[in-house]
């Protein structure tokens, strides 16, 4: 045990002076601000085109729900591809550099450098789903208004259901991304070059990704189904449409349930599958 | 200190890379205080062995105990054991000090030398704030070295650590290695460059082709191998064949006057070479014989006793071919 914390100790130092970590979520936050100004724009574009046809506006109010969540899962997507090819380099960087040599010689145990770089991940989760949801939610606070979400008089849902189901829907994100990075661990522990694992990890995601629908009910079994990406199937983005009112079905409970603990029990696959190809694959 | 007996044994070590066997039967002994030379040409199994050593590579026969504890459990020793890989193996990115400190949380030391200490042990400190990518490759390796010194090792491994040193590297690196084993440091180096290491080392062994030429103390290497002699002559082809009843023929110059030719030998009969007495009855009987043979001996000299002779001694004593000893010369290279 002590291992793994003198290695998340180290790991955590390492990652504060490359910087690179900082620089990705000051990334995240601008993709997450950038994506809500551009709804913006279309909005107010939107609105002169429908001022020209004299088109009337009933009382409309709770528009930022919308763009916060689009900006949000935007810059999570983003996020999702940053942590793969974090974790596809964190191994194999090093065995290529040769730090990995000399911290199993030095310090600690294959085993222990796996799951200390694991557990480093779940702070870097946290850290992305924080920045990008908090640029999302000020940028669309300054632009947009927060109330309950009301179209032509009518109330969908009031402002403290809405944050009940996106906090919900956040939740049910979080265990894809621990298991996306799982996975870029596994490949990266079983291969020597980072470019080759980059490229693996990629292609199988991006893969998944443009097949995950003709799979139908049955991507419903595999991580990367559960987490924001370019065809995205999370559960942020079905509130999209809950947070413009196009509909006020939430996360059905057996999607819920599935987003919990599929990728929760593939994570734990993919980490014991990281620790063995470690043993097996040296320094 | 982990162990009280040898600080590393390799035992019967074999290790095969597909159809290819990088080492064969491979066992020595590292003791308490040693400066112990790993050498042998390039491709002989140097870092393969100390990568079996280290529990980097798994053998496929064989057992190695370092400090006391299996190869696999090397990272038990708690910092006990300073590693130096041939490339570095730096963060690029980071600086020297933090490369220093980020070993140094892994350890979890907080005793043992700190980053400064280290880096003036070495001579690296002006190096300090600069990023180690940005580092010559003589650089790196010193703040490599620094780093394999934190936390106080008993045992510093090294693997070909003049590499990428100009002279004066050299110099400050052999000067460290002896500064840390009067300290008590057991080093293990190994190296291609036999001149230099010939410097520093105390005990030796040498491979070629993954096996086992040799191994001891350099006086006990000295004296337990075959002498070597050259010896310029005329009528070199009846040379040849006298030479051939009394030891081995490892090259022939090309005759520049007539049938005058300088020829290298070893000589299988002289026993111990360390003996004085045995050596001058060989060198005698032989020059006896070539007189006889009609041979007329302008030179009969016995190679000087150095690393170099010595490695060629052992190294080419399965192949006699002059084309070997040439091989075995560019050890030195």
């Amino acid at each position: 045990m002590s291992g793994v914390l003198r290695t998340l100790h180290a790991e955590a130092f390492r990652l504060r002076k490359t910087r690179t970590v900082g620089w990705s979520l000051v990334f995240l936050a601008v993709v997450a601000a950038a994506r809500v100004f551009a709804a913006h724009v279309g909005t107010a574009v939107s609105s002169v085109s429908a001022n020209a046809a004299s088109a009337s506006e009933g009382d409309v109010s709770g528009t930022a729900w919308g763009p916060f969540v689009d900006g949000w899962r935007t810059a999570l997507s983003a996020a999702t591809l940053l942590l793969l090819l974090h974790a596809t380099r964190s191994i194999a960087a090093d065995r290529e550099s040769g730090i990995l040599r000399v911290t199993w010689t030095r310090a600690t145990s294959r085993g222990a450098s796996v799951v200390a770089r694991a557990l480093l991940s779940l702070g870097l989760i946290v850290a992305a789903f924080a920045v990008t949801g908090v640029a999302a939610f000020v940028t669309a606070g300054a632009l947009f208004d927060f109330g309950a979400l009301v179209e032509d008089g009518y109330e969908f849902l009031t402002a403290a259901e809405l944050r009940v189901e996106l906090a919900t829907a956040a939740l049910a994100v979080l265990p894809a991304f621990a298991a996306t990075y799982a996975f870029g661990l596994a490949v990266s522990a079983a291969t020597r070059s980072a470019t080759v694992a980059t490229n693996v990890a990629l292609s199988v995601f991006l893969a998944f990704d443009l097949f995950k629908e003709a799979l139908g009910g049955a991507q419903q079994w595999v991580f990367a189904a559960f987490v924001p990406s370019f065809v995205d199937g999370s559960a942020l983005s079905a509130m999209s449409g809950v947070a413009r009112g196009f509909s006020d079905a939430g996360l059905s409970p057996r999607f819920l349930e599935l987003s919990l603990i599929v990728p929760s029990v593939q994570a734990l696959v993919f980490l014991v599958l990281a620790c063995i190809a470690a043993r097996v694959r040296g320094g | 200190m982990l162990a009280n007996g040898p600080v590393l044994e390799i035992d019967s070590l074999a290790k095969r890379y597909g159809r290819t066997d990088a080492l064969r039967d491979v066992s020595f002994v590292v003791g308490s205080g040693e400066i112990h030379g790993l050498l042998g040409p390039n491709g002989s199994g140097k870092t393969t062995t100390l990568a079996c050593a280290l529990g980097l590579e798994r053998p496929t026969r064989g057992s190695v105990r370092i400090l006391g504890l299996p190869a696999a459990r090397v990272h038990e020793t708690n910092g006990a054991v300073g590693v130096v890989f041939d490339g570095a193996s730096l963060l690029g990115g980071l600086t020297v000090r933090d490369n220093l400190e980020y070993a140094r949380l892994l350890l979890g030391h907080g005793g043992g030398r700190t980053a400064d200490e280290v880096m003036a042990l070495v001579g690296v400190e002006r190096l300090a704030t600069r990023r180690a990518g940005r580092l010559s490759l003589g650089q790196k390796k010193r703040v490599a070295v620094a780093r394999a010194l934190l936390g106080k090792p008993a045992l510093l491994i090294l693997d070909e650590p003049l590499s990428a040193l100009d002279t004066q590297g050299v110099d400050a690196m052999l000067r460290l290695i002896r500064t840390l084993a009067n300290e008590g440091v057991t080093v293990v180096l190994s190296s291609h460059r036999l001149v230099e290491m010939e410097r520093v080392i105390t005990h030796a062994t040498i491979l070629a082709e993954g096996r086992v030429r040799g191994t001891g103390t350099l006086d006990a290497l000295f004296a337990s191998a075959p002498m070597t002699v050259e010896l310029r002559v005329t009528r070199a082809a009846i040379a040849e064949r006298v030479i051939a009843s009394h030891g081995t023929l490892l090259s022939v110059t090309a005759p520049v006057d007539g049938d005058a030719a300088t020829l290298v030998a070893r000589l299988t009969d002289a026993g111990d070479a360390a003996s004085v007495a045995t050596r001058d009855a060989a060198l005698a009987k032989l020059n006896r014989a070539l007189l006889e043979a009609g041979c007329e001996v302008a030179g009969l000299i016995p190679a000087r006793r150095d690393l170099l002779a010595l490695f060629h001694s052992l190294v080419s004593a399965d192949e006699a071919a002059p084309g070997r000893a040439r091989e075995a010369s560019e050890v030195h290279a």
